[in-house]
């Protein structure tokens, strides 16, 4: 396996966790809020949109990527940063450390899910190290534009408005190219193998991020299920290998995702505004960024109005700073995508107008198979029982209907109808054939706020089976929130 | 709920449930290898060939375009006729900062229709003015010229012979 450049691409991550670092430092208060691995794990996410948009403002007035300038940008905003909050590395590492009890040893279970976790990630990371780049829309969508970004500036390319190239869709986002083009800056060529190293990055991230959250609201051993079954979803470990942006998307997601339910459960603005600029990250990524964006706008919404009637003005005020920081973090781009024709014979000119209502129950179908089917049309494996199980837990469960986990439940659904309107409104046939490994990758991004849920079913019910039956008292499945763990005693949270 | 209050029994229904839902996780959980085999398969296809043997393992069309490719200085320009969507596409990739093209009007290529109605044979003035370096034929295997004054004539003549086939 090829290891010579191995430092060169973790120094590309390293810059990129220090400019997260900067961000991560500037917006939140309390550190030790944080877990010491999932402090460095939300520098991941936040460096990315952190590095994005200066990325694109330099390039588009014409200044390479430069490996010098972008480690200055870092590094400067972090030494800044740092030295303004009075933030040393030690402090950043050690923070709460002293308030957190001792953890207990893993169970044999806990250790079998363990190493599911680590096999999983181990070997989508191993495959990540020796294929190149190779897939269809990694090539000709997102491979293109981080070869166009890594020779060429957007000031200077051509590519954004030559009809020729409309089978790219040069109105895509530009994060992600970005982050291949600035790995192949750090190894001096193009090398669109050594770029690939991002990708198990995003899986690993998202995977700790997800545990961690997890973790503040149910059991570890549950956390490390749930954990377990995303790392191991074969549709998820096969798409982390591909060069195309929907696990980034999902990460910015879920982080952002994350940040938000940490906002609803405990108030905290520093969530909120993490959240804030992740989902600005996010509208960076992919178009499929806007629809979560406006899927977050809507839970946060719903959060403040339904639960929160005493106190809704302030939270409300929250909500509109949530969304401005989003759109500003992405308002370059997004001013210069509106200059972009979309040339593309699928999606473009679609609008409301165009949705073609009658295909619904075809597409109603189309969900349902993609949902059940064990193999898609490649015969690769989807989901294994995930759905059924998701299913059965929703209709089980009372707790998860209650706020603020009915949140999670209207981010899905929101994000679910624009894709569905997005469908309808192409000009692609309603059947599986057309839409199954598109409507795949979208899938996966949509399940981000179904872990959360799923965990807290598994909580529960996990809850009820432990107790002895009747003699002894236990909550009624759904019915009551179990006491906070350890962690979050000990924290005060 | 407060700790402190009594709490109703559980009863059967409420456990059997609870056992289901963590029954069906726990089956989930044991189908992870269902998600390894593809990882798995990559890995012992890939490990201990080279860099480009792998390529052309994982997608064979981009390791033969890229060969292709690097036979071009990375400033020339490339004037490609005949394109298919799948070789046109991947060519823009490939050949990268190589410029390569499929036509003089600007026009959009992206429907099978679209390809197969493809007519831009390009004129020797047209190629000589916008400075193109190359002309490469994809109908006849990938025939290439280099652009000079006269090969107006000789891809006249490539078009008879493929006319004739």
């Amino acid at each position: 396996m090829p290891l010579n450049n191995l430092p060169l691409e973790l120094f590309a991550i390293a810059v990129i966790l220090a400019a997260g670092a900067a961000v991560f430092c500037a917006v939140v208060r309390d550190l030790g809020h944080y877990a010491r691995w999932e402090r460095i794990a939300y520098c991941y996410p936040l460096g990315l949109a952190a590095l994005g948009t200066p990325m694109f403002l330099l390039s588009y007035f014409g200044v390479h990527l430069d490996v010098v300038v972008i480690t200055g940008i870092a590094i400067v905003s972090l030494v800044v940063v740092a030295a303004t909050r009075r933030v040393s590395p030690r402090k950043f590492w050690q923070a709460g450390a002293v308030a957190r009890q001792p953890a207990q040893p893993f169970t044999e279970f806990e250790w079998l899910l363990f190493a599911i976790i680590v096999f999983s990630l181990g070997a989508r990371t191993m495959a990540s190290l020796l294929a190149p780049l190779n897939d269809w829309d990694g090539v000709c969508v997102w491979g293109i534009k981080a070869k166009v970004l890594f020779y060429d500036t957007v000031k200077t390319s051509d590519y954004f408005y030559k009809p020729e190239y409309a089978f790219s869709h040069p109105n895509y986002p530009l994060l992600w190219p970005f982050m291949y083009a600035w790995v192949c800056t750090v190894l001096g060529n193009w090398d669109d193998l050594g770029m690939l190293i991002l990708n198990p990055v995003n899986l690993i991230v998202f995977s700790a991020l997800m545990y961690w959250t997890l973790r503040r609201y149910v059991t570890r051993t549950v956390a490390l299920a749930v954990t377990a079954i995303m790392a191991s979803l074969p549709a998820l470990v096969h798409y982390a290998e591909c060069g195309q942006a929907d696990v980034t998307l999902m990460l910015m997601f879920g982080a952002s995702l994350f940040c938000l339910f940490d906002w609803m459960n405990h108030r905290r603005r520093d969530s909120l505004w993490l959240s804030a600029f992740l989902m600005g990250g996010a509208l960076f990524t992919k178009q499929e960024g806007q629809i979560v964006f406006a899927a977050l706008l809507c839970a946060g919404g719903v959060y403040v109005f339904v639960a929160q009637r005493s106190n809704w003005k302030p939270l409300l005020g929250q909500v509109v700073m949530f969304a401005v920081i989003a759109v500003i973090w992405a308002l370059p781009w997004l001013l210069f995508q509106r200059g972009i024709k979309d040339w593309s014979w699928d999606f473009s000119g679609v609008s409301l107008s165009a949705i073609r209502w009658n295909q619904i129950p075809k597409l109603v179908q189309v969900l349902f198979a993609n949902a059940v089917n064990w193999n898609n049309q490649v015969h690769l494996p989807k989901w294994n029982i995930l759905w059924p199980i998701l299913a059965f837990c929703l209709l089980v469960n009372r707790s998860v209907w209650r706020c603020p986990w009915v949140c999670l439940l209207i981010v899905f659904v929101i994000h679910a109808i624009g894709i569905s309107c997005v469908f309808l409104a192409s000009r692609w046939d309603i059947t599986l054939p057309a839409l199954e490994i598109a409507m795949e990758r979208f899938t996966f991004v949509m399940l981000t706020p179904l872990w959360l849920i799923l965990a807290k079913c598994a909580d529960d019910a996990w809850t009820i089976w432990k107790k002895p039956p009747a003699s002894e008292a236990a909550p009624v499945i759904g019915g009551a929130n179990r006491p906070s763990s350890p962690r979050a005693v000990a924290r005060g949270a | 709920m407060s700790q402190t209050k009594p709490q109703p029994a559980i009863g059967k229904a409420q456990r059997l449930l609870a056992s289901l839902v963590l029954l069906a996780l726990l089956v989930q959980v044991l189908l992870f290898f269902v998600g390894l085999d593809d990882p798995i398969h990559r890995i012992k296809v890939l490990w201990g060939k080279k860099l480009e043997e792998r390529r052309a393992i994982v997608w064979q069309p981009g390791s033969a375009l890229k060969a292709i490719a690097e036979r071009f200085p990375p400033a020339s320009r490339l004037y490609l006729m005949y394109p298919q969507p799948l070789v046109h596409w991947n060519s823009v990739y490939y050949f990268y900062p190589r410029l390569v093209t499929v036509t003089m009007t600007n026009a959009t290529y992206r429907t099978d229709g679209e390809y197969a109605a493809w007519n831009e044979r390009p004129t020797e003035s047209w190629l000589i003015t916008n400075g193109f370096n190359y002309v490469m034929n994809f109908k006849n295997g990938g025939q290439v010229w280099e652009v000079r004054p006269g090969i107006g004539a000789e891809l006249s003549q490539a078009e008879d012979t493929n006319a004739s086939q």
